[in-house]
């Protein structure tokens, strides 16, 4: 079956390296480049003229019900943190033929917040950040097989 | 499992224009994948344009806390369209004999590539 080019659901995420958890019950999983752009305008300019990117700071964060996993994710734990997304169709086999995984190297957790209501299911966050060994390469990977 | 021919293509931003996303992706995959060794591959963001490699944590430049922090990780071959296609500088060979080092990784590159397209 074809790729559908549309993704439904996650279908894991586990870290590896120096912290290793696999989360379940993952409700979302957000991820970001948190890219910046500074701008320049100058004389009568009413808009900005230049915008250049000059930095970014990738950030996956997952919610998910498995208060234990997030509870195990330590703020200033260092690991690799991996998140594949299913095809709509559950397509196997990566990007170009279905699921989409990416990899953040080099992350560490820098907060896990959880919370529990009366009569509702807990749930928590936990936020990884990442860094570049070498100041060039963005540690946020996509890949495939 | 393919042998490895490169250990790394650098691709500039303006790769495949005018291609979707996905066009794009099947054109590295067929170009590359089988010479980067047939197994998982990984595509970032680095510099000015993507660097596509088989190892999670390849990275362009010798890392801050290298004797080497700043120079380019691979030696590097230009296909004729701005593609490039790299072999690693050896990690621990002494700076004195860098020069050494990267005219036997040319070398090493030369003997085994074949680039699809790429000027004869």
């Amino acid at each position: 079956m074809a790729a559908t080019k549309r993704h439904f659901n996650v279908k894991s995420v586990v870290t590896s390296g120096g912290l290793a958890v696999t989360f379940t019950g993952v409700t979302q999983a957000s991820i970001d480049m948190k890219g910046n752009l500074v701008m320049f305008s100058g004389d009568g300019d009413r808009f900005p003229t230049t915008k250049v990117n000059d930095f970014a700071d990738p950030t996956i964060t997952i919610q998910s019900a498995d208060l234990t996993a997030i509870r195990s994710c330590l703020p200033g734990s260092a690991c690799t943190l991996t998140v594949t997304i299913y095809d709509a169709k559950n397509v196997a086999g990566g990007v170009g033929s279905g699921e989409l995984t990416v990899v953040l190297s080099n992350a560490i957790v820098s907060n896990n917040p959880i919370t529990q209501q009366h009569r509702q299911f807990g749930s928590g966050s936990v936020e990884f950040q990442s860094w570049s060994s070498d100041g060039v390469t963005s540690p946020l990977a996509t890949t495939f097989a | 499992m393919a042998d490895r021919m490169i250990d790394a293509v650098f691709l500039p931003r303006g790769y495949g224009a005018g291609l979707t996303a996905d066009a794009k992706l099947a054109r590295i995959k067929a170009d590359f994948h089988n010479m980067l060794g047939g197994g998982r591959i990984y595509i970032r963001q680095a510099g000015d344009g993507f660097l596509v490699a088989p190892e999670e944590a390849d990275t362009l430049q010798f890392p801050k806390d290298h004797v080497r922090a700043g120079s380019d990780r691979y030696t590097w071959q230009d296909r004729g369209d701005g593609v490039r296609v790299g072999v690693l500088v050896p990690e621990d060979a002494p700076i004195e004999a860098e020069t050494g080092a990267t005219m036997a990784a040319v070398e090493k590159l030369r003997a085994r590539l074949t680039v699809p397209g790429a000027p004869q």
